[in-house]
Order: structure tokens, then C-alpha cells, then sequence
């Protein structure tokens, strides 16, 4: 008897249509394209945790929970324009540490549509290769803290 | 049109305004006249995924018949014609190739090799071999 040979699914790739996502950095309302090579959120927070006379933790209190979000790519222009001079100029784009950073990227529904704030960026040209943006950003997600209070 | 259509076509009008000889992409169905430029698309790989841009490797060769019996000086030719061909594949020449081949873009010229010689009968025959990133539809303004 014949054996069906299955594979198996997996998420794969920076997007599902492999094409680019956008975000305004710095509330330009500009959209930028970028051809996203990694993107990396973490998730994490501060915590305090109280033992008993052994040593031994008998409860642990999370705070300052927060997400990082750490993205690199290809800039390819924007939305609007798609030329080597709009993506020339496009790279050009200040960011400022404290940037407003919004994306657009719906299969990833932790990253699209939240507000970001750019604790670093990082833009690359080298030889022989594509030039890159590297941002890492930053989102506190505890109670109270929602879009409209970042700014 | 294909990536490898694409490319020789640009490669083959460029260098046809550089060079006073015949210049052929890699598939033609034309007899050769000597000396000559051939142009031929070695291969090539798509990077970044998913963007339709490609890692281009192409051949340009430059072919001569090397006969006492033939044409004098026929070295002597092949070597201008070789120098000619060298010199309009460095970037600061190529970059025009842009203005010339509307639904070709390269962005550089990430490896250059070569120059390699092989002799077959009486046909010499120099190879330079390019890699670089390209795409098509791209515009530049």
C-alpha cells in the first residue's frame, strides 16, 4: 500500500505575499517600503521577586512588561513613489531616537498597527550590496498604557 | 521579455555603441563575423527573495580569428578590441547602460573576472565574466 507523504506548515518568510510592509517613522504620514530581511520582537519586562527565609522564591511580580521590536531591511521608496531616486532619497529619511514608529503588516497581528518608539536605528551602505535600515523599537504594553499615549 | 533576454539585449546595444565590431548575444542563429563581442547570460539567482531582482553572472567575449593565412595584424586588433571592451565594462562606463535600456536596471557591479583565454583551432577567444544585481521595470526617476 502506497504511503501519503505529507509536509508540514510552517509560517515562513518576513510576509506571507513576500512582498514589502510599510511604516511611517516620525509621523511624516509617509509610507515607507521595506523588504524586510529579519524581524525580531521580543518580549519582555522587569520583575522583583520576594523569598523566604531558605531562599526560595515564594512569589515573583512582573512589571515594565514591554515589546522590542528589532526590524532590517531594503528601503524601496514609498508607497506613493517607486524610483532609485525616490528610494535614494527615501533612504535619506531622518529617524530620531524617540520616533513614533507605526506598521503596517497584517499577517503579524503583534506588530501591524502598534505604536512603536525608535530607541536606535542603524542605516547601512556597503559595497556590492543593497542598502539597509536596522531599527529597534520599543512598545510598553502594561495596563494603561494604549496607542494614544504614545507621542 | 526574460531576465536573460533582457540582459543580453542591453548588453549587446551598450557595447555595440562602444566597440567597431559585431557584437552577439549568447544565443544567435547568425554566423559570426571575426572579430566579434559575444555576450552570454551565464545565470543567475534571485536576491533579495520575493523582489524579482536577480544576481546576474554574464560572459563577454571577445572572439578573433588568429590566421597567418587570414587578416594582418589580426592580435594586434583582437588586443585594441579586448582593451575596448574591458574598459567600457568598468562601472564608471557601464552605469550609462541605465539611460539606454529602459526595462533593464543594474545597480553595479558587484564582481569582475577574467580576463580567460582559450584557443580553439584558430579562434582566439578572451572572456570577461560580470556579476551584478539588476532588475527590469525598474525606473530610475
Amino acid at each position: 500500500m502506497a504511503k501519503l507523504i505529507k509536509g508540514q506548515a510552517f509560517t515562513y518568510g518576513t510576509k506571507n505575499d513576500g512582498t514589502y510592509l510599510t511604516f511611517d517613522v516620525g509621523s511624516t504620514g509617509v509610507n515607507v517600503r521595506m523588504y524586510a530581511t529579519e524581524i525580531r520582537l521580543s518580549l519582555e519586562s522587569d520583575n522583583n521577586t520576594a523569598t523566604n527565609g531558605n531562599g526560595e522564591v515564594i512569589s515573583s511580580c512582573f512589571y515594565n512588561h514591554r515589546k522590542i521590536l528589532n526590524i532590517t531591511g531594503m528601503i524601496s521608496g514609498t508607497t506613493d513613489t517607486n524610483t532609485t531616486a525616490h528610494a535614494d532619497a527615501t533612504f535619506g529619511t531622518v529617524i530620531q531616537a524617540g520616533d513614533k514608529l507605526d506598521i503596517s503588516s497584517t499577517d503579524w497581528a503583534e506588530i501591524d498597527g502598534d505604536q512603536f518608539i525608535v530607541q536606535t536605528a542603524e542605516k547601512v551602505r556597503s559595497n556590492a550590496n543593497y542598502a539597509e535600515w536596522s531599527i529597534t523599537a520599543i512598545e510598553y504594553i502594561g495596563t494603561g498604557v494604549a496607542n494614544d499615549n504614545v507621542s | 521579455m526574460s531576465y536573460r533576454k533582457q540582459t543580453e539585449a542591453a548588453f549587446q546595444s551598450y557595447l555595440q555603441d562602444q566597440v567597431g565590431v559585431p557584437v552577439y548575444a549568447g544565443t544567435s542563429d547568425t554566423i559570426k563575423a571575426m572579430p566579434c563581442v559575444v555576450v552570454a547570460y551565464v545565470g543567475s539567482s534571485q536576491n533579495p527573495p520575493n523582489t524579482g531582482n536577480m544576481d546576474i553572472s554574464l560572459s563577454v567575449s571577445v572572439q578573433s580569428e588568429i590566421d597567418e593565412e587570414g587578416q594582418p595584424n589580426a592580435l594586434e586588433v583582437h588586443d585594441e578590441l579586448l582593451s575596448a571592451v574591458e574598459e567600457s565594462l568598468f562601472w564608471s562606463e557601464l552605469q550609462s547602460i541605465n539611460t539606454g535600456a529602459t526595462d533593464f536596471y543594474i545597480f553595479g557591479v558587484a564582481e569582475q573576472s577574467g580576463i580567460e583565454r582559450d584557443v580553439e583551432g584558430t579562434i582566439l577567444r578572451e572572456t570577461i565574466t560580470l556579476t551584478f544585481p539588476a532588475a527590469l521595470g525598474v525606473t530610475t526617476t
